[in-house]
């Protein structure tokens, strides 16, 4: 039948975008109104708003008839998704990081973030910079590191481009221990180093000798033992662990209770059969207890090794890197490859241990934010409701930063689902269109370190990424399109 | 004492701006209140009421504008608190896990059931919102008018290519399965299927109808340009087909004003392929003239008439003509009127019954100064002044850029019509009343407050402009035809039974005057 047929045959169920006048006078004539809560489009930004009518009325002339750009950008978003959905991260082992990591040199240093100089290095960046070159042997004190750092004989990287992610300064060197995880289903890996615990830790920029010390341990005692640990476990289903934690209380970025909870169940009969004595293994296992953050450096793997997939489809508006080097905020988009978008990093709004405050915080920094660019973190908080504690907020609060974050996503994620919300899936797949035409951007959950080397983590709360990364990346992604669609 | 503030990129309906700013004015110490997005209409009625609108810097029309004129310091502030709680009170609902969508994806995805999106938004974002419902299979109305003619053609092409209703951009009435959409008005359902371009021709031909106990099938928008050569009449297309299709549609009636050559020729061959009886009215064909099954008519109440004829068999022309009380009432007060008194005045809401009274006029009471784009009249320079004999429509894109229509807001009309009142030139107001789902409450009782207003103050009586006017409405409709008839005749307001009939009523009076 004619659709318009079928129209005249059916109740009529109405959806009123605008004056409020006509919703009410439609239910007072009986009929079903969905008041849709509109708001102005691109912060009425008419260049943008320009460009999202131009996709969403200009035909590709190029395939089907009636085809708009907004079609092809939805199909390959979907494709996305797809692949998103079907990865399945595992830990497969743990390895050197010159010996497994692609493209990792000696004289090579990795950091957070988009790539950044030494001179524009944040201070916590640079301290852990510095006790990288020591606890490498590369440098014998604060200042010899400092020099060498500035000298030129060391290169900076970010942990991106070499598939890796690091939580805060995000350091890696190349005699660090780091996670093996392999995306089982497209066969890519992602690695991160091991999570060092709290208080002075290199992460937050500390180089102090217990730091160094510490990571040695992890080098020598902790890394070996997880190692053999995992080789006689058997390989690590994240996807499942990750999808427990997330019923458990955690999202997966700011708490990682249930995570590292998880782990240490899974781990402790085969660390309990590693050639080891019984003090060390205690010792490992205390160690992993100690630290609730333990799971980030897994979680923070198994999305980079589930969203590199995507990290060069042809028309498609995801999100594929949220990142910080505490200097500066950026994304990558998959549509336009490995073309960073940035802008300065954002304060974090959080609450504050006792005696620090907001000017003692360090912009926004780290690797972490690929939880929410993976659909958990931020994205997950209705699952995680204690966590909006940090910004003083109520379990409803949670769970409207999730309901926002469906705004923003072309999708739910098929594995990680949120009971409170009748085991709906969480928000996946951050489209840079949506975030532009609604303005609303990504929620993040997150630590705050302080701005001076060495003090470590001084609270944690939330940040909302800068608006400009993403209307850069859409105008960027509408002027790629064009040209190949030679519009 | 004046202040100005603007809060940048916020927006809020101007329906829920219009109500804030009233209730914000009748604060005690407060002289006025204007909360307005910035748009230039608005700005320079923040202006000329006396504010320093410059001191804002760059203003966008996503910024609102609060204008407030105080006694003193405390009332002002009062008055900010007062604006502050009632905007940002709409904020705070949003963050409460209501069921209101934050956006038309979430509502389509959340609601399968959803069939029809009514779109109301500022001109500018309309098109993007109904894309968004075609793209979900939706049909879609864009109430907003200032939609982009070469957006207008995209989103028809994708409406066509998905076989889906596009009642718009510039929709102001519809009615689906006997529920009125925009500006519509109670009706019983019936045989009679109008399509029609043009909002409150459709009201005025589906009122007189309900008026003599005859129904609608559907009612249908087009939006104003569907029939120019550029759109190439779609939306009418596609809606005379499934009229023509529906076995409920006996009768077809198209409205419209004259369409381009191609495009009528074409409409006329799809109407003539049918058996069902079709009437038709283009604003400015004046000659009645039936060929086979298509009836042409030269006004809204001979459509009305004719589509009633052929849906019963019977006339309805002694139900509705002009009455020779009403006739001798306008030749009595215009004999009170001096001879200074000549000009005609008409202040209307609906732009097609503003239209068909200057076609009725012609030329008969000479040149008709008016801003309704018909190129045989004089086009006014400046629609907010009047020139001799004037007819506005006051629902024109000049005066709604960002306020509500004034089938809605009446404020500024009202104002107009005190000023028209007060004019020692003026012989004749002319007035059409719109009634109907989601249009103002009481817009006779409004009418009817101004013009004892002015009488009070300005001592008017015997020998001053008279008042004729037509209700545009049914006796189902929520403000009531016969309650507001009833306020506006006891003010000594003329009420004819349809628009034309009026301006006919005001050409007895003007052209009467002539002979005397």
């Amino acid at each position: 039948m004619h659709e318009i047929a079928k129209l005249f045959e059916s109740r009529l169920n109405i959806a009123n975008v605008g004056s409020e006048i006509f919703a009410r006078s439609l239910e007072f004539q009986g009929a079903q109104v969905v008041q849709v809560d509109w708001k102005i489009p691109c912060g009425g930004k008419d260049e943008l708003i320009s460009i999202l009518t131009k996709l969403r009325t200009r035909e590709t002339r190029v395939a089907t008839k009636g085809q708009t750009l907004q079609d092809l950008i939805d199909e390959a978003n979907s494709r996305a998704l797809e692949i998103v959905n079907a990865s399945h991260p595992t830990v497969v082992g743990i390895g050197r990081a010159l010996d497994v990591i692609p493209g990792m040199e000696t004289n090579l240093i990795l950091h957070a973030g988009p790539p950044v100089d030494w001179e524009n290095m944040c201070g916590p960046m640079k301290g852990a910079v510095m006790g990288a070159l020591i606890y490498e042997g590369m440098a014998s004190d604060e200042k010899e590191a400092a020099s060498l750092a500035a000298s030129g004989k060391i290169r900076f990287e970010p942990c991106h481009h070499h598939s890796a992610v690091g939580p805060m300064a995000g350091i890696i060197s190349p005699s660090m221990p780091v996670w093996i995880v392999e995306n089982k289903h497209s066969g890519n890996k992602a690695y991160c180093t091991l999570n060092e615990g709290l208080g002075k830790v290199l992460r937050y920029g500390a180089y102090s000798d217990e730091v160094i010390k510490k990571l040695k341990w992890m080098e020598e005692v902790l890394a070996p033992v997880l190692g053999e640990a995992i080789q006689i476990h058997g390989d690590i289903d994240l996807r499942t662990l990750i999808a427990q934690a997330l019923q458990m209380g955690d999202e997966g970025h700011n708490r990682n209770k249930a995570g590292t909870s998880l782990l240490i169940r899974e781990l402790a009969p085969a660390i309990a059969l590693v050639k080891a004595d019984e003090r060390t293994k205690s010792e490992v296992l205390n160690f992993m207890h100690s630290n609730d953050h333990f799971f980030l450096n897994l979680t923070m793997p198994a999305g980079k090794s589930s969203l590199d997939p995507i990290s060069d489809l042809r028309h498609c508006s995801l999100v594929t890197a949220m990142a910080r080097n505490g200097t500066e905020f950026g994304i990558r988009v998959s549509g336009l490859g490995d073309r960073w978008f940035t802008a300065p990093a954002p304060r974090v709004k959080g609450l504050y241990f006792p005696g620090f405050s907001d000017e003692d915080a360090n912009p926004d920094i780290g690797d972490s934010t690929i939880c929410e660019t993976y659909g958990i973190g931020g994205f997950a908080m209705a699952g995680a409701p204690a966590i909006v504690e940090f910004v003083g907020g109520k379990p409803s609060d949670a769970i409207a930063f999730t309901l926002s974050m469906y705004e923003i996503t072309v999708g739910e994620s098929s594995i990680y689902r949120i009971p409170l919300l009748g085991f709906r899936g969480t928000p996946t797949g951050i489209d840079i269109i949506k975030v532009v035409e609604k303005g609303i951007v990504p929620a993040i959950n997150t630590g705050i370190a302080h701005k001076d080397a060495g003090i470590g983590q001084i609270g944690a709360g939330l940040v909302e990424p800068p608006l400009k990364c993403f209307e850069d990346a859409f105008k960027a992604f509408y002027t790629r399109l064009t040209k190949e669609m030679n519009l | 004492m004046r202040d100005i503030v603007v809060k940048r990129s916020t927006y809020l309906d101007s329906v829920t701006l219009m109500r804030v700013s009233k209730e914000a004015s009748e604060l005690d110490g407060i002289a006025g209140v204007i909360v307005a997005m910035a748009t230039d209409t608005n700005l320079l009625m923040i202006k000329e009421a006396g504010f320093d609108v410059e001191s804002l810097g760059e203003l966008t029309p996503s910024d609102l504008v609060i204008a407030i004129e105080a006694q003193n310091n405390e009332a002002l502030a009062r008055a900010h608190d007062f604006i502050r709680a009632e905007t940002e009170a709409r904020f705070k609902s949003h963050g409460e896990a209501e069921l209101r969508p934050a956006s038309l994806d979430t509502a389509l995805a959340s609601f399968p059931e959803i069939n029809m999106v009514l779109i109301s938004v500022p001109g500018q974002f309309a098109a993007n919102e109904a894309y968004k419902a075609l793209r979900n299979r939706r049909h879609v109305m864009i109430f907003s008018d200032n939609v982009s003619e070469e957006d207008e053609k995209n989103l028809k092409a994708l409406a066509q290519s998905r076989r889906l209703l596009l009642m718009g951009p510039d929709c102001g009435t519809a009615i689906i399965n006997n529920l009125g959409l925009g500006f519509a008005n109670k009706v019983p359902r019936g045989e009679i299927g109008i399509v029609a371009a043009s909002g409150t021709g459709a009201q005025e031909v589906s009122s007189i109808l309900a008026r003599l106990g005859l129904g609608i099938s559907q009612l249908i928008g087009t939006g104003g340009r569907d029939l120019s050569g550029q759109i190439g009449g779609i939306t009418t297309r596609m809606a005379l087909e499934a009229l023509i299709e529906d076995s409920s549609t006996k009768v077809i009636v198209l409205i419209s004003k004259l369409p381009d050559e191609k495009v009528a020729s074409d409409i006329l061959n799809l109407l003539g392929g049918t058996k069902k009886p079709v009437i038709i009215y283009f604003a400015g064909h004046l000659e009645s003239k039936t060929q086979a099954n298509l009836t042409f008519t030269p006004t809204l109440t001979e459509t009305a008439l004719e589509a009633a004829r052929a849906a019963t068999g019977k006339s309805f022309k002694s139900a509705i003509s002009l009455s020779k009380q009403d006739e001798k009432k306008v030749m009595q007060l215009r004999q009170g009127q001096p001879s200074s008194r000549k000009y005609l005045r008409g202040l209307f809401t609906g732009g097609t019954l503003a239209q068909e009274a200057l076609f009725i006029l012609g030329s008969t009471i000479g040149p008709i100064s008016t801003n309704t784009h018909i190129t045989d009249f004089p086009a006014l320079e400046d629609p907010t002044q009047s020139i001799e004999h004037t007819i506005v429509d006051l629902g024109d894109d000049a005066f709604t850029r960002g306020r509500a229509h004034p089938m809605i807001d009446q404020t500024y009309r009202l104002r107009r019509l005190a000023r028209e009142l007060s004019d020692a030139t003026v012989s004749v107001i002319l007035l059409d009343v719109v009634l109907g789902y989601g249009c103002n409450d009481d817009p006779a009782g409004e009418i009817v407050q101004t013009i004892k207003a002015t009488i009070a103050r300005d001592k008017l009586g015997e020998g001053d402009a008279m008042v004729i006017a037509s209700i545009c409405g049914t006796h189902g409709d929520p403000q009531n035809y016969l309650a507001q008839k009833e306020k506006l005749t006891s003010c000594g307001v003329i009420v004819a039974q349809t628009n034309a009939l009026a301006a006919k009523l005001a050409q007895r009076a003007i052209v009467g005057n002539k002979n005397a």
